[in-house]
């Protein structure tokens, strides 16, 4: 049992209690609130002067799935190959791929997330193909990848814009241009589509493996995540979406705010970043500043860091200068937090400091907008998982 | 926040500009509350508490605000690498392993929207560089960001030649390769310069050499070598480099200072850190964010910087708060991004700090600039304004 008092807490869900207390038993919030009674067995961590507020949760990143040049992974971002001899579709559609399987739950880059307070992500496939499979939601922490895993599968990501043009152009294949990349789409869903009328009709139709993704995704069991920054690449996400009747995010949605009624109006969620670079031309338009205009337009919006484009680390960071350029406050932590537990459907167990949720906490010195407040302790399902003090290298100890 | 009061009149060749009520962070001799700037022909004349106020001037009220030197960002590609035009926009690295003769103002398109961008973020001056794909990438230079022809805007044609030797140019990147070439041309630019002297004792022309000359620059101490460095072993390798052959040195990126730092204390060389944002695989994996730090309290010269686009440029006062918060004392981190950018870069007579004398480049803040608060009201270059924030009903300009 564990007693965090003191605390300026940051719930996220409700006002901002000040003085508070979390009591954590079990790995989960039991109490929440001021002047509550510290049960005589827990183990009290004071942290007057200090705030505290529920893990951070990354709604879009590769970690653990990306091989970062040093041949260690498996690099799943873009792998190559369908189902052998399944033949139902191209190259660049390869739902069947699982997130699952490359996922490195020991990777070094969980271990920096982690410091940096986020503690929840949604990792997966790349996007260099229309459809290049099913990512997965885990913790950054933990005993092992059955405890750290959340949910599996838990997406269809898709892609369209510059990145599968550019990757199959180059080896003069499909799509080379975004006419390609719409017929690619549409084509996966009327196939998909006729599939499943075909199982439905005939229980005795052969399952392919292929085509079940995207069948739970036609059923409202799975979402779709498109990767699209343009305006002209979101709109045909959404015109898919339209017609198959599917639900989706938008990922990136570097222009959203471009066209913010046409989102609104679908009741489209934005997963939006990274702000933070743009060297490609398709995210020219970038700008801090569509957070808040998104949130006044009553989209619901998340921030992402797409880690490892900006190492996940700096997540807060592109919040805090999305609140600069415009986003309220409230709605800057919510964007990394409840609304992007709520986008990727795991509300119910994270992204605030309410009873019955995961004790994943964090305690940092200063308010969590600011530049210049560090993460000081960091709670994955009550355990402290770590400690600025601690979890010093060796070279930063006195006398080493 | 700023009212802006032309002057009515302005009296023959003496026009005065003042900058009034801002907190004034002069970086080289602390901060002046409720201070004054007075600019004349774009340059400070007068700043401090109480100044009188010329009659003639044109008044800029800054109550509230908090002035900073403009902003200068140690390294990176702004224009050189124009951003939303694809590879045609990329000029960064030329082919070829040794290119000390490549000037990267030659490739520097000024209307690039990076420098509106750098503009609107307070930032008055970059050292704008070539990529570090070879060995000895070309010649960097000091520009101010102010909008119009570059050549008019340069203030140090050569700031430093860009050389790497981390092994990392493609596929034929070797550590052992890079330093043999280097050291060849090294060799090569000592025989020249010797030959030289004796044309020169002979009253005969010296021969020029492109490629070579940069590096007798160099050895002569008249220029300095901006070496990439990534892991500790590279950044050992630059340290004897240049203390076999006797050249200033500049470490640039440095991702594993911090795991050397009494190395590179005892060399007295500078660094130009970072950027942090970049993600730990290969010879970044011991990348710390508490590296600018480290390094600074241990004495070492530390400027940071952006390497636009790794981190577009605007950024450089977020990374230079990200240092503040992991360890950089909030005045060096302040000093990161002016005074020690600009002693760097050898440019510190004109520009990185408000002092009488220096140039009336100025950035002002509604916050102090680490706040995530703080917003650039408006950016200042040689006396005139080349930015500023639109605010309804307060200009009245």
């Amino acid at each position: 049992m564990l007693a965090i008092i003191n605390g300026t807490l940051v719930t996220v869900s409700g006002p901002i209690i000040p003085n508070g207390t979390v009591i954590v038993d079990q790995g989960k919030i039991v109490a929440v609130g001021k002047n509550l009674p510290i049960p005589a067995k827990a183990e009290v961590v004071d942290a007057t002067g200090k705030f505290v507020m529920p893990g951070i949760v990354e709604a879009h990143c590769h970690l653990g799935v990306m091989d970062f040049g040093v041949g260690e992974e498996d690099n799943h971002m873009d792998a190559d190959g369908a189902l052998a001899g399944a033949g139902s579709f191209g190259p660049a559609v390869t739902p069947e791929l699982m997130s699952y399987y490359a996922f490195n739950p020991r990777h070094i880059q969980l271990k920096q997330a982690l410091a940096a307070g986020v503690t929840t992500i949604l990792t997966r496939p790349g996007s260099g193909k229309i459809i290049s499979g099913m990512g997965i939601i885990t913790k950054t922490y933990g005993k092992s990848r059955k405890d750290m895993v959340m949910m599996n599968p838990a997406e269809v990501k898709m892609a369209l814009g510059e990145n599968p043009k550019r990757n199959f152009g180059s080896k003069k294949q499909s799509p080379s241009t975004r006419m390609g990349s719409g017929a690619i789409l549409r084509d996966a869903f009327l196939k998909a589509k006729s599939y499943m009328a075909k199982r439905e009709k005939d229980p005795e139709t052969p399952i392919n493996y292929q085509m079940e993704p995207l069948v739970k995704v036609l059923k409202g069991e799975l979402k779709a995540r498109i990767h699209a920054h343009r305006a002209d690449d979101i709109m045909m996400a959404l015109r898919a979406a339209d017609e198959f009747g599917f639900q989706m995010s938008i990922e990136h949605a570097s222009e959203a705010h471009i066209i913010a009624e046409e989102v609104r109006k679908r009741n489209i969620p934005c997963v939006l970043g990274p702000s933070m670079t743009r060297t490609k031309v398709e995210t020219t338009r970038k700008d801090f500043a569509a957070a808040g205009i998104l949130e006044k337009a009553g989209i619901k919006v998340c921030i992402t860091t797409d880690a490892g484009v900006v190492p996940q680390e700096y997540l807060r960071t592109c919040v805090a200068l999305s609140h600069r350029a415009g986003m309220s406050e409230d709605g800057a932590i919510r964007a990394m937090t409840l609304t992007s537990a709520e986008i990727i459907g795991v509300e119910n167990r994270v992204g605030s400091l309410d009873v019955g949720k995961d004790a994943d906490v964090l305690i940092l010195d200063g308010h969590p907008l600011e530049l210049l407040s560090q993460v000081e302790k960091v709670y994955v399902s009550g355990v402290l998982a770590f400690d600025i003090e601690r979890d010093k290298e060796p070279w930063e100890k006195e006398g080493v | 926040m700023l009212r802006i009061v032309e002057a009515m009149l302005v009296k023959g060749g003496c026009f005065v500009k003042a900058i009034v009520n801002g907190t004034l962070y002069t970086v080289a001799q602390g901060i002046i509350e409720n201070g004054t700037i007075l600019i004349q022909d774009g340059k400070i004349v007068a700043l401090g508490a109480n100044l009188p106020i010329p009659e003639e001037a044109e008044i800029i009220f800054a109550e509230g605000a908090h002035i900073y030197p403009g902003l200068i960002d140690a390294d990176c590609k702004v224009g050189i690498f124009e951003e939303g035009q694809g590879p045609i926009g990329d000029d960064t690295n030329e082919s070829g392993s040794i290119g000390s003769e490549l000037r990267a103002f030659d490739a520097t398109w000024w209307e690039d929207v990076a420098f509106e961008d750098c503009r609107r973020a307070g930032i008055t001056a970059l050292s704008i560089g070539p990529g570090s794909n070879n060995v000895i990438n070309g010649q960097s230079f000091v520009t101010k960001t102010a909008p119009g022809v570059l050549d008019h805007q340069v203030i140090r044609a050569f700031a430093g030649l860009k050389i790497n030797i981390c092994g990392t140019r493609g596929n034929q990147g070797d550590r052992t390769i890079d330093i043999a070439l280097l050291q060849g041309q090294l060799q090569k630019a000592k025989e020249l310069m010797a030959k030289n002297a004796k044309l020169i004792e002979k009253g005969e022309t010296p021969e020029e050499n492109p490629k070579l000359d940069p590096l007798v620059a160099l050895l002569k101490g008249e220029n300095f070598a901006r070496i990439t460095v990534y892991a500790n072993h590279d950044i050992l390798n630059a340290l004897e480099l240049a203390k076999t052959w006797g050249f200033p040195l500049v470490l640039e990126r440095c991702y594993e200072g911090h795991l050397v730092v009494d190395d590179i204390v005892a060399s007295g060389c500078k660094v130009i850190a970072g950027p942090t944002f970049v993600n730990r695989y290969g010879a970044a994996k011991n990348l710390s964010l508490k590296m600018p730090g480290v390094l600074a309290k241990a004495g070492v010269a530390v400027a940071l910087c952006s390497d636009h686009p790794t981190l577009p440029s605007e950024n450089l006062s977020t990374q230079a708060a990200l240092a503040c918060r992991d360890g950089l004392p909030e005045e060096l981190a302040l000093r990161a991004i002016t005074l020690t950018a600009a002693e760097i870069l050898g440019v510190a007579d004109r520009i990185g700090s408000l002092e009488v004398g220096k140039d009336a480049d100025l950035a002002i803040f509604s916050e102090p600039i680490f706040k995530t608060a703080s917003q650039c009201l408006a950016t200042m270059v040689n006396g005139t304004l080349i930015w500023q924030a639109e605010e309804e009903g307060e200009c009245q300009c």
